[in-house]
């Protein structure tokens, strides 16, 4: 298949309203089930999940432990496929999508190659592919400026810290300029301090960039903080149970964690969680 | 340089011990050689044991070499393929069980008094280490890292080159120096066995006539030879672990 074609689905969808159509979203999925291969029977891990995210917005996905939202990201990302339901991002298959490099990953664990630099990290997306098909819109030393280890550039994972490690990993993700970033869990492993601080420099690369941005974490506070809509997951088998637009303006700051509408949102989808 | 004396203090220790004991409990020299009779030895016959090294030392690198080309291939091949897995797997484990050395008499009858009976038995011994590390380094790769080189539509190539295999590299140096120790036990029992060549044909020359000092001197060339190998080997380990950070390398079971 020639890479410098996008291929348009042959069939309109079934709902014709243009707020629908899969090719205008960021990402869009209907009626998406997933189930795993258990030992006796198939065990359902996403049942008919409709979720669309529009250019440029910031979508949280929230939900506890192991009910499927780090799940949801790799159905998105294409590393797993779906048993039932369509997928579209950037208005191509998931698969495509990939080869169109229309989005970065940024995993929970740093992932950073051990035998490689914090450069040579960034660069590996670059380096999977031919020099010539794709021009990188930034060069790798300048997205670790970008996310603030000037000067770190000739150091290994172990000579960084975790939080270190982990702006590389945005620095990497971000190396073709993909419109979307899809973000797992990025901040868990990472003490509250730090955490702060990679709030603040995501929404100024947000900001600058104008990214769309798919992020699953636990931490309510965190999704309310970063996004423009949360979405609520419920355990096994996830669905999504719940919407919710969060009304800040940007530039946000760390002092909105004292507003009460920030706080009362908070304990809002919290209480939706508990339900669960 | 430092470093290398403050090494080498407790074998002088242990040296000036042995010395001393030979002198004191008057041990004759045809039960244990002082240290000083085994230097004189290695020294006056240097021309004798210069020239069974030669062969010893050739199917010692024989065997360490194709041994080590050979369980790298084969892993490599065994992380690829669930087929070759399975048709290895069970002779991976019989492999573990069947003492390797005693073979040896069997391949003395197969293929003579020359070099290929010792070349073969060293690498019997010395491929299997090396290919259950290299099969644990080449698989214990992160999950989300592989899945990071999908997202990036890296190939399977590109995966197993630039992850893979570096991965596996912390896990194959430890192999690589047991396996080539292994294969010098290899080699010399195969010596013993049948051979008219080789230092361990001298240490059975010296071993018949009673010329213990023969025996020792013999001893000491093959134990030199091994140090230099594995101090080898060591540089390498040393520069990856630098570059890698110091891992929880396992060593795997090994067996002779």
């Amino acid at each position: 298949m020639a890479k410098n074609v996008r291929l348009v689905p042959l069939e309109a969808p079934s709902d014709a309203s243009p707020k629908a159509d899969p090719l205008t979203a960021a990402i869009s999925l209907a009626g998406v089930d997933l189930a795993f291969h258990g030992d006796a029977s198939p065990v359902k891990v996403l049942s008919s999940i409709d979720l669309r995210v529009e250019k440029k917005e910031f979508v949280s996905v929230v939900g506890r432990s192991g009910c499927g939202k780090s799940t949801l990201l790799r159905v998105i990302a294409g590393l797993l496929a779906p048993s039932k339901g369509d997928i579209a991002v950037m208005g191509t298959s998931a698969l495509e999508a990939r080869l169109y490099r229309s989005f970065g990953i940024v995993f929970q664990s740093n992932v950073m190659l051990p035998w490689l630099t914090a450069l040579q990290n960034v660069r590996l997306p670059l380096d999977v592919v031919s020099p010539s098909s794709i021009p990188p819109r930034h060069s790798p030393a300048a997205l670790l400026e970008m996310v603030g280890l000037k000067g770190q550039e000739s150091k290994y994972p172990r000579q960084l810290s975790g939080g270190m490690r982990q702006r590389v990993a945005i620095a990497r993700a971000l190396s073709f300029d993909p419109p979307i970033l899809l973000m797992d869990e990025p901040f868990a492993a990472v003490d509250a301090l730090i955490r702060q601080k990679l709030h603040l420099l995501l929404m100024d690369i947000c900001a600058r960039t104008a990214k769309t941005v798919v992020f699953i974490t636990h931490d309510v506070y965190e999704a309310v903080l970063l996004s423009d809509r949360v979405l609520v997951m419920s355990d096994r088998p996830g669905t999504i149970v719940a919407d919710v637009k969060i009304p800040f303006a940007r530039p946000r700051q760390p002092s909105l964690r004292s507003d009460p509408v920030y706080i009362s949102l908070c304990s809002q989808i919290l209480d939706r969680l508990m339900q669960e | 340089m430092l470093a290398i004396l403050k090494r080498a203090m407790p074998i002088a220790l242990f040296c000036a011990v042995w010395e001393a004991a030979c002198i004191l409990l008057k041990i004759p020299n045809y039960i244990v050689p002082a240290p000083h009779r085994v230097l004189e030895k290695v020294v006056e016959s240097w021309s004798l044991l210069y020239a069974h090294s030669l062969t010893s030392v050739a199917e010692i690198m024989l065997g360490f070499v194709l041994a080590s080309v050979g369980a790298l291939v084969c892993a490599i091949a065994m992380v690829h393929s669930r087929r070759v897995e399975a048709v290895l797997e069970p002779f991976l484990v019989v492999s573990q069980v069947i003492p390797k050395v005693a073979l040896a008499p069997l391949f003395i009858i197969w293929f003579g008094h020359g070099m290929l009976p010792k070349i073969i038995i060293a690498m019997l011994i010395a491929f299997f280490p090396v290919l259950v590390n290299a099969v644990v380094g080449l698989r214990s790769v992160d999950a989300e890292i592989i899945e990071l080189m999908e997202s990036i539509a890296a190939s399977k190539r590109q995966t197993f080159w630039r992850v893979r295999l570096p991965n596996s590299l912390p896990y194959i140096f430890p192999a690589l120096k047991v396996a080539a120790l292994l294969s010098i036990v290899g080699a010399m029992v195969g010596e013993f066995v049948g051979s008219d060549k080789g230092l361990g044909y001298l240490m059975i020359i010296g071993d018949v006539n009673l010329d213990t000092d023969l025996l020792f001197a013999a001893l000491v060339v093959v134990t030199a030879f091994g140090m230099i190998v594995y101090a080898v080997i060591e540089t390498f380990e040393r520069s990856i672990e630098n570059r890698y950070g110091k891992g929880d390398v396992q060593q795997h079971l090994v067996t002779v």
